[in-house]
């Protein structure tokens, strides 16, 4: 292969890779994170403060008397630090601490469910009537359905869970 | 020389051949590896790990697939919400909360080992077990629960072992407004006695404050109690909680177990009733006050009518903690006689930097000499300072200097270190 040909080559090569301008402009940021829960849950709305007591076991019951029963992707996953960080402002071991310490004072009888996947989570749910769950997700099962926070919903302007 | 082409060729075919034989390797050595034991639990794990990935995939392929179709039309600004599928119902793996009906036990250990010494006349530098502490909880029904703490621990002056029940409840959760507590459990006085049980590994100093300190420990506080308790939220905006109790109270002849287990010596019952609150507005903020109240028949004497007043303000938050509690403890004896109060408080501050967290508590105690339960406990005082440094997310390590000052008798410096962990 003589040089000019080479040269050619390399720049063809060169020009077929994809810039990181054309990355950062071709790519969407990631989806919201939406508050599910089961769909026979009558609340539509939550607020940032309800959702604060609730991942910290300080409201246990919703209206009607169905208990509480949170379920969180394991730690590491995006939902999970997201959550723990925008709306409780603490690490996975403070919560890990937090949790550990209201179980011990008899506050809550154990720790929050952890899963592996977004599907164990929905299927939780789906079995749970007083479920709630932080998901980035694009399907959902039938039987649950997306809590608005602060009176928006995942993908609209303002909505605060990203 | 050979021609810069033929160079490149040689140098491409190298790297190629570097590659290959690199690639034919790592193949080899992970064929090679003996194959692991995976169990049908983890295999269903992962199956199901590996069907939610092939969703995301699904998913990618189809955004690809409308990126594609809509290639020259700007992005939409709005980002749907979780559009509704179908699947077939399948068992949840890994999951048995709800399975079978049959509670689950959980049990925790918490432990601590230490050493001490002290200029007090007659005291020796002394290695020392601390409580060996099973904590069991289960999960009975979606309201029901329960809990036990079962400390086995040396006495100072016999060392020999003894084992105490030291909480065993019943909880039911009827709502957010209403928790039963049946059994026996920390009295709701101030706030250090219900956030910190027997697990010195969960409390960031060495030891608990001398006023809440247990009963066979020279506590002067009734800290257990065997009855009822209750307690819940009366406004959840403004962060209002209360606690009611009723129960046997305290025997306070000596030789028998303080906390009345199974027979109450009189048929007066103690009663205890708090408020606190932790408003949002303020997280980490916590304050409220609490009044025990119980008729105590002394031995010898007169009955004593007793009455604990607390109060508290407490600040926890990230790195900062910042402990007040006072209490005043006021014994009146039957037929007229004034009333002997006696004044007590801690305050303690502590904060953390990465692993270490230094901390300083100042205490006292004022018990009158005519007090007819506590007088020889007299006048305590003094400041402890110490430092707790995480060796990981199980254990600690805490080392403590503490001066205390008592009335016409010498001060006493001592020095105390302890590794507390969690199993």
């Amino acid at each position: 292969m003589g040089k000019p040909k080479f040269v050619l080559a390399l720049v063809l090569v060169l020009a077929s890779a994809p810039s990181s301008s054309q990355t950062a402009r071709g790519a969407k940021g990631p989806i919201d994170i939406a508050v599910i829960v089961n769909a026979s849950n009558p609340l539509n709305d939550v607020s940032a403060s309800d959702l604060r007591k609730m991942l910290m076991g300080d409201r246990r019951f919703w209206k009607g008397n169905v208990q509480v029963k949170l379920v969180l992707r394991e730690p590491g996953a995006r939902e999970r630090d997201q959550i723990l960080t925008y709306l409780l402002k603490l690490s996975n071991r403070e919560f890990a601490e937090q949790w550990r310490a209201k179980v011990f004072r008899g506050e809550a009888a154990e720790e929050p469910l952890s899963v592996f996947s977004d599907t164990v989570a929905q299927e939780y749910l789906r079995n749970t009537p007083g479920g709630i769950t932080f998901l980035a997700t694009k399907k959902l099962l039938p039987e649950l359905k997306v809590l608005k926070l602060e009176g928006k919903l995942p993908g609209e302007s303002g909505y605060a869970l990203k | 020389m050979h021609h810069p082409a033929i160079r490149f060729r040689v140098w491409l075919g190298r790297l190629l051949l570097l590659a290959t034989a690199s690639m034919v390797l790592t193949g080899m050595a992970a064929a090679q590896q003996t194959p692991a034991v995976i169990s049908a639990e983890d295999l269903r794990a992962l199956l199901q790990r590996l069907q939610d990935l092939e969703n995301q995939v699904a998913t990618l392929k189809a955004q690809v697939q409308s990126i594609t179709e809509k290639a020259g039309a700007p992005a939409p600004e709005a980002q749907p919400i979780p559009e509704q599928v179908s699947i077939e119902a399948t068992p949840m793996p890994g999951h048995t909360a709800e399975s079978g009906g049959i509670p689950r036990l959980r049990l925790r250990g918490y432990a601590d080992v230490g050493w001490s010494a002290s200029d007090l006349k007659g005291s020796t530098n002394s290695f020392a077990l601390g409580q060996f502490n099973l904590f069991i909880t289960s999960r009975l029904t979606d309201k029901a629960s329960f809990l036990s703490e079962t400390i086995i621990e040396a006495d100072h002056d016999t060392n020999n072992f003894g084992i105490d029940l030291e909480r065993m409840e019943l909880i039911y959760a009827v709502n957010d407004h209403l928790t039963f507590q049946f059994g026996r459990f920390h009295t709701g006085i101030g706030y250090y006695n219900t956030s910190y049980h027997h697990s010195t590994f969960i409390q960031n100093a060495l030891g608990r404050p001398f006023l809440f300190q247990f009963e066979d420990s020279g506590g002067i506080l009734p800290v257990h109690t065997v009855g009822i308790s209750a307690t819940g939220t009366l406004s959840s905006k403004l962060g209002l909680h209360y606690i009611a109790e009723i129960g046997n109270g305290r025997n306070p002849r000596a030789g028998v177990n303080p906390v009345q287990n199974v027979t109450d010596d009189n048929n007066g019952k103690a009663f205890n009733l708090g408020f606190f609150m932790r408003p949002d507005s303020a997280p980490g903020l916590q304050f409220g006050f609490s009044n025990y109240h119980d008729h105590i028949t002394p031995p010898a004497g007169v009955n004593v009518t007793e009455n604990i007043l607390v109060g508290h303000v407490i600040y926890q938050k990230g790195r900062l903690e910042f402990l007040n509690e006072a209490v005043l403890l006021r014994h009146t004896p039957a037929g007229g006689a004034p009333s002997i109060n006696t004044p007590g408080f801690y305050s303690q501050v502590s904060r953390s930097w990465g692993r270490y967290r230094p901390y300083f508590r100042y205490e006292y105690v004022n018990i009158p000499a005519r007090d007819p339960l506590l007088a020889d406990i007299a006048l305590l005082h003094g400041p402890k300072a110490g430092v707790r440094y995480e060796l990981n997310e199980f254990a600690a390590f805490k080392i403590e200097y503490e001066r205390t000052l008592r009335r016409s008798l010498d001060a006493v410096n001592s020095v105390r270190t302890q590794l507390s962990f969690a199993f």
